[in-house]
């Protein structure tokens, strides 16, 4: 029997049901629930985040946290409320940690480019040649933009200044350049 | 078999019968019942004191007590509906306890700002606010220790909040001073400093369970000890 279909299509009382005898420790009724409710989410972050791998991780996150809230739940009032908060709590916590996650990479990005590019009192850095190269294969505007800031040394507020361009724009614009250079580096030692 | 119908086998495999927390209804009723009773301790103990309530002589102080006693009674039910996921989800609601509260401080301050004199010091005061938010603070921690918040900030700030309104209405009930910037310096804002500081709780006593939630034991194959 297919067990998702078979709760994906029931009705608001059969969830309630279930979830009522899950709470009173029926281990039949619980598992029926979770496969229902892994289908729901995993579908509801799918429409919500790009990559699938995440989703994934995003509803078997939610099942968890289902399993540790589950005395919260009042069988008198509608499941889906209560379920739902818990997805999207769980959404809203996998967004920072990619959030955190991206920062580190791009300030990670960005230190190994400055330390290839940099100009070197001593011995030169062993990527200094292949980032030079990847850097002269960057659109002028990115290309410009890392060289006065990595090579040049200037600050973020005089590129803005001689390029005629936001701060936040420079900041954005180098960004995607260091990580297109991380990006190709990777794709090259691969 | 795959990763989530293995976590689904376990998870059903693990389940044992738990015991439901008490609705929200029934938790604020317990509450609002030990806050009038310390209110209740609190006056009588200063009616034989003083033979009577200092503070209840004037119109302001009624006003004052109303409107702290409003916020803390909105607060305790918003903070105590926050422990269930999807409850409390209206803005408005959690909003409303601090927008009477900053009301009644707002009044305060802009009275203060009129009549700038009869500061003196208010250590009672301030002494009196904390040992009666003491009891409804530990209450409403203690009815909300199984709580599933996922907006555990504002749980704890609501918390403290309700708390913080018991105890200032309790010290307005006690204190004979009824100038303005007395009022401000020694009622309002420790009021206002208890409130803010309950975020602090949320953060440590009601967003742990989130965490732990996805932290399995780590012979567990999602187990993220080795990371």
């Amino acid at each position: 029997m297919d067990h998702d279909t078979a709760v994906h299509d029931s009705s608001e009382e059969t969830w309630n049901d279930l979830m009522r005898r899950a709470q009173e420790g029926d281990a039949a009724a619980y598992e029926n629930l979770l496969r229902g409710v892994h289908t729901l989410v995993r579908d509801y972050a799918r429409r919500r985040l790009p990559d699938v791998t995440a989703a994934d991780d995003v509803a078997q996150d939610t099942l968890m946290t289902l399993h540790a809230a589950r005395h919260t739940y009042d069988p008198r009032r509608p499941f889906f409320p209560w379920l739902y908060a818990i997805a999207n709590h769980r959404l809203l916590d996998h967004a920072r940690k990619r959030q955190r996650i991206r920062l580190r990479e791009v300030s990670g990005d960005e230190a190994l480019i400055a330390g290839a590019v940099a100009p070197a009192a001593d011995a030169p850095h062993p990527l200094a040649e292949t980032v030079r190269q990847l850097l002269a294969e960057l659109p002028e505007r990115s290309r410009r933009i890392i060289e006065l800031l990595k090579i040049e040394e200037y600050s973020v507020p005089e590129v803005a200044r001689l390029l005629h361009l936001s701060e936040s724009n420079v900041k954005v614009i180098a960004h995607r350049g260091y990580r297109e250079i991380r990006r190709r580096l990777e794709g090259g030692q691969r | 078999m795959n990763d989530a119908e293995q976590l689904i086998r376990e998870i059903a495999g693990d389940v044992r019968p738990v015991r439901r927390i008490p609705s929200v209804t029934l938790r604020w009723v317990v509450w609002l019942a030990l806050a009038a009773a310390s209110l209740a301790t609190l006056a009588a103990l200063e009616a034989r004191r003083a033979g009577g309530l200092a503070g209840l002589a004037t119109a302001g102080t009624v006003r004052d007590v109303v409107l702290l006693l409003a916020a803390a009674a909105l607060a305790a039910w918003t903070c105590l509906a926050l422990a269930v996921p999807g409850r409390a989800s209206s803005p408005a609601l959690r909003w409303t306890p601090a927008v009477l509260l900053g009301v009644w401080i707002a009044v305060v301050a802009f009275a203060a700002a009129g009549d700038a004199n009869g500061c003196g010091s208010g250590i009672a005061c301030v002494l009196t606010t904390l040992l009666v938010a003491a009891p409804s603070a530990a209450a409403l921690y203690v009815l909300n220790r199984r709580a599933a918040a996922t907006r555990p900030l504002w749980l704890g700030a609501l918390l403290t909040g309700a708390a913080a309104a018991v105890g200032a209405a309790g010290a307005r009930l006690c204190c004979a001073g009824d100038a303005p910037l007395h009022l401000l310096v020694w009622h309002a804002l420790p009021a206002m400093g208890l409130a803010v500081s309950g975020l602090l709780i949320g953060h440590y006593a009601f967003a742990r369970w989130f965490r732990r939630a996805v932290a399995p034991a780590c012979n567990h194959p999602r187990s993220r000890c080795a990371e």
